[in-house]
């Protein structure tokens, strides 16, 4: 037997990773071994491709989700905010009594009569004229009411603050509630694909480990190229070199031991290492 | 404490007139600011004698102490006047 030279193989072959060699027994390649190597490695590339948008699909509902509660908690806020800022406004105004007027702080008339000429003319004064009683009536009114509704307005004022604050810490928590429940979810999550029209749990991916021994996406993918990559080159070899693709085909018949394929890919015809 | 609600006012001739500040407030119908005030004049009864205006800022920046002419904003005022009696 023609001693194997690894190295040369897989350059010839640019099927480095997963060619187990023992070359103490000898088995054929059955006519189909690198179609159904390549059909199993499509089979497993589906499996983890369904896996992997089942997650992504997941976690996309799962973020959505998060994004619409957030977003309704947002225009909660939006529309308490609002809400107390009309309060607060008309507090303010010191419309607290349900009057058709309300009674601003006369030093705010002083504060904007500062330095300013203040003219009048005598045809455009609307004069009244009260009893001294009810005058003082009045005055005492005036200046009652006004110190009450400022009273109740810096009272109202304290409790919309403390309203907006009690609101804030109240959405505060929920926001913190939805975030935790959400983290929760999306770690409880279960993969699923659809098969036959129903949607399965989805199970580890079995990939035969003598094929390729680790199931990531990546190397998954390589393997299906360098398979591709095997059939074409063969074919090539067929085509163009008889000699290469004999020479290709009496190593690959010496390099897969039991190991390396499943029984039903390969064909024994018994261990010719010993009777060449 | 009590010169701190007085206001000085111009009238058309240039006469300065020194008022006392009633009350300042603002109609909720039109939002428009109006003042009350006196110069604690009596009329031929002893009544005192007060006015009502409404604050207008002009452009130049000053102010005037305008006729209120709407009847409905007169009778608004009038209630108010009323209100604050009681």
């Amino acid at each position: 037997m023609k001693p194997y030279n690894g190295k040369d193989l897989n350059n010839l072959l640019g099927f480095k990773a997963k060619i187990i060699l023992t070359g103490s027994v000898l088995f054929s390649v059955s006519k189909d071994f690198i179609k159904k190597i390549s059909d199993k490695a499509i089979k497993n590339l589906s499996n983890v491709n369904n896996f992997n948008l089942g997650n992504k699909l997941d976690n996309y509902v799962e973020q959505s989700t998060k994004d619409e509660l957030l977003e309704q908690k947002i225009d909660n806020i939006e529309n308490t905010q609002d809400a107390l800022a009309d309060t607060y406004h008309n507090v303010n105004a010191g419309n607290v009594f349900n009057k058709s007027y309300y009674l601003k702080n006369i030093s705010d008339l002083y504060m904007r009569l500062e330095n300013k000429k203040v003219s009048y003319g005598e045809n455009g004064l609307n004069r009244y004229s009260l009893p001294k009683l009810v005058f003082m009536q009045f005055k005492k009114n005036s200046i009652n009411t006004f110190s009450n509704l400022k009273e109740t307005a810096i009272q109202k004022k304290d409790e919309v603050i403390d309203k907006i604050a009690d609101v804030k810490e109240e959405v505060s928590a929920k926001v913190s509630d939805i975030k935790e429940d959400v983290v929760a979810k999306v770690n409880d999550i279960k993969p699923t694909r659809v098969e036959d029209n129903k949607t399965v749990e989805f199970e580890k991916v079995e990939v035969n480990e003598d094929v390729m021994k680790e199931d990531t996406y990546s190397q998954i993918l390589n393997t299906l190229k360098q398979s591709i990559d095997c059939r074409s080159k063969l074919e090539q070899y067929r085509m163009q070199n008889p000699r290469i693709y004999k020479q290709v085909m009496e190593d690959l018949t010496s390099v897969y031991d039991k190991r390396a394929v499943d029984d039903d890919f390969i064909e024994e015809v018994g261990p010719r290492a010993s009777s060449r | 404490m009590e010169d701190k609600n007085y206001i000085t006012i111009i009238d058309s001739n240039g006469m300065e007139k020194r008022v006392e500040v009633l009350n300042y407030f603002t109609l909720n119908s039109n939002g428009k600011d109006y003042v009350a005030y006196t110069e604690n004049q009596e009329d031929a009864n002893g009544n005192v004698i007060i006015a009502t205006s409404e604050v207008i800022e002009r452009p130049d920046g000053s102010i005037e102490f305008a006729n209120i002419t709407d009847q409905n904003t007169l009778n608004e005022i009038k209630n108010v006047l009323f209100d604050l009696c009681k």
